[in-house]
């Protein structure tokens, strides 16, 4: 196990220094770089000697690679300067906007997993019957759905027409209710596709057939043998679907308006706000890789052949 | 008892000629209209084809034209989805939005396939460093969860159609590499391509005559599950701002200019948006009927 984690570690190590570099470079390819970035946020015309200044005074002058060791050494520190908008420091408004997005990821991969997992076990257990069929086209119908669009279907018929639910802002249940279900649901759908194919494979095993031979009850076969085995690549769903998660909060939280750090994230892109940009993007990648970490740690803690390849 | 046989049949079935092989495209073909979701899928994506094409002639108005005296009108026959508050005619505007999501689709997807595909066949095949590299290329780039990938490069590049089209290639270029490369990978193992090195084939021959054939048939089955990806990727950079500007009528930025009216104008979010639904569902039963008919396994 311990050599399974160190050779996880080392293929992350270089991954998230790869993002660094990405993230860093990021400010650099915009077009008329990054001065002309802060120069567009204050909105006045600015002579080419005052911008060449600024050059030289914010070190865009320095190699790059000297450029970038002065922003990896800060960005591991937490530090990842002030929005050229807000002359906020990005850490504070990353930290304030997180809450957010944690509420708002975490009721959505309950949504999905509870929806995805029902309808993948009862699609698997009626396997090739209008059951099946149903869930599985309900299922694809979810994921072809985009996210904003549904968020707006939901706020139309619950908020605007049936008035149950309010449509904006950030306190309560009730204000988690659609963005939750808007996220969740259609990450639902390729959930249950995947919890599907791992059951239908657990199905096929003898030992399930030698299970049902002993005359084990079919409601014992299926949790104590089959659920238990097919629910270790749901384990690695849950890490593939953070992202589309993570990568979802971004336009949820612009469709119904609540404070997270996807809608940081973007407001930065917009305005070409580039240190909020760099360090919004490091962030939830960061966070993306270590939930993959986690479920790769946890699939082979679950499943005793993976450490030992 | 051959005449036996002769008698019940009315022929002998003795010299009965075997049934002709078919092809495998001829059976794959067989196997994907067999599948009622995979044709229903490609005929829609044959409509939206047609459509496209015959845009100006299908539209009943111009998609960019302002016609005051038929602002904020709900659906009706005059205007099957009803108008926007400047009377621009919002079924002219899908309809010529589907030119732009199809090309936002295809030239992505095109994008993808040839730099990932290309990359991935070359480090599945020959492995070593370049290998190493590439895939630690990959994983940097899929480190970048949902779509942020794609809005980071159109932050980069500047909003635009041209923009989003590049976005949307090299955001999915990991996908097409990793499906490639474990193609590759898996089509290397066959002892026939060990027998072609001995019998000293040169490299070209061995990937174009032996290793690409392994790699067409979920190359094919995932561009086109992605074209439908590729279109919902659009659509959500330009809804958020990034992509497409308005006036140009594609459907992401309807959805948009449409979710301020949600109480008075209904229409102009939800029409948009099961377009984009339709399409993208029609990709994905095209897809899957594509890799059932391919390879009937994968099915199981």
């Amino acid at each position: 196990m311990r050599e399974y984690i160190l050779k996880q570690l080392m293929v992350t190590v270089p991954t998230l220094l790869g993002v660094s570099i990405a993230v860093f470079l990021m400010l650099h390819l915009t077009p008329g770089g990054a001065v002309e970035a802060i120069v567009l946020q204050g909105g006045a015309a600015i002579s080419a000697e005052t911008m060449a200044e600024m050059r030289e005074d914010l070190g865009f002058n320095d190699p790059l690679h000297v450029q970038y060791w002065r922003f990896f050494s800060k960005a591991i520190r937490g530090d990842f300067g002030r929005s050229y908008r807000t002359q906020q420091p990005v850490t504070d408004m990353i930290l304030q906007a997180l809450p957010g997005t944690a509420q708002l990821a975490v009721a959505g991969l309950a949504i999905a997993l509870v929806l995805g997992l029902s309808m993948g076990v009862i699609s698997a257990l009626r396997h090739n019957t209008w059951i099946d069929n149903t869930c599985m086209a309900v299922a694809m119908l979810g994921w072809s759905m985009p996210q904003f669009w549904l968020g707006l279907l939901f706020i139309l018929l619950f908020s605007v027409r049936l008035g149950w639910l309010p449509i904006t802002g950030q306190e309560g249940v009730k204000r988690l209710v659609m963005p939750a279900f808007t996220l969740g649901l259609s990450t639902a759908g390729v959930t249950a596709r995947l919890v599907r194919t791992g059951m239908l494979e657990v199905l096929r095993m003898d030992y399930v057939r030698t299970a049902r031979a002993k005359g084990l009850r079919e409601s014992v076969v299926i949790l104590r043998h089959v659920l238990r085995n097919a629910l270790i690549p749901v384990v690695t769903v849950v890490g593939l679907q953070f992202g589309r998660l993570l990568g979802g909060t971004v336009v949820i939280e612009t469709v119904f308006a609540r404070q997270g750090v996807g809608r940081v994230a973007l407001q930065a892109l917009l305005t070409r706000d580039m240190p909020t940009v760099q360090g919004t993007v490091l962030f939830l990648a960061v966070v993306y890789v270590a939930v993959n970490i986690l479920v790769d740690f946890s699939y082979a803690f679950l499943d005793p052949r993976i450490r030992y390849v | 008892m051959a005449s036996e046989v002769v008698e019940v049949t009315g022929r002998s079935q003795l010299f009965e000629a075997s049934p002709r092989s078919e092809s495998y495209l001829t059976q794959s073909l067989r196997r994907l209209l067999r599948n009622r979701g995979s044709v229903l899928g490609g005929l829609f994506l044959l409509a939206l084809v047609v459509v496209s094409i015959f845009a100006p002639l299908i539209a009943p108005y111009d998609p960019i034209e302002i016609y005051p005296t038929e602002a904020r009108q709900a659906p009706s026959p005059g205007h099957l989805a009803g108008t926007d508050k400047f009377g621009r005619d919002t079924m002219s505007r899908i309809i010529f939005g589907t030119r732009i999501s199809l090309r936002v689709g295809l030239i992505g997807v095109a994008i993808a396939l040839s730099i990932g595909g290309v990359i991935g066949l070359y480090a599945g095949y020959h492995g070593g460093r370049f290998d190493v590299i590439v895939c630690m290329l990959v994983n940097i780039m899929l480190a970048f969860p949902g779509i942020l990938l794609a809005l980071s490069i159109v932050a980069v590049l500047g909003p635009g159609l041209e923009n989003v089209m590049v976005a949307v290639g090299i955001s999915s270029i990991p996908q097409f590499l990793r499906v490639v490369r474990s193609s590759v990978l898996s089509a290397k193992e066959n002892v026939y391509i060990e027998a072609a090195k001995v019998s000293g084939c040169s490299n070209r021959r061995i990937i174009f005559r032996h290793i690409l054939p392994n790699v067409v048939a979920p190359v094919i089955v995932l561009s086109t599950l992605w074209v439908g990806t590729a279109i919902l990727i659009g659509a959500s950079v330009s809804f958020l701002g990034l992509g497409v500007q308005p006036p140009t009528p594609e459907w992401g930025v309807m959805v948009s200019e449409g979710r301020n009216y949600l109480n008075s104008m209904w229409w102009l979010s939800t029409f948009p948006g099961l377009a984009i639904v339709l399409t993208v569902l029609a990709m994905n039963l095209l897809g899957d009927g594509l890799r059932d008919a391919l390879d009937p396994r994968l099915k199981e």
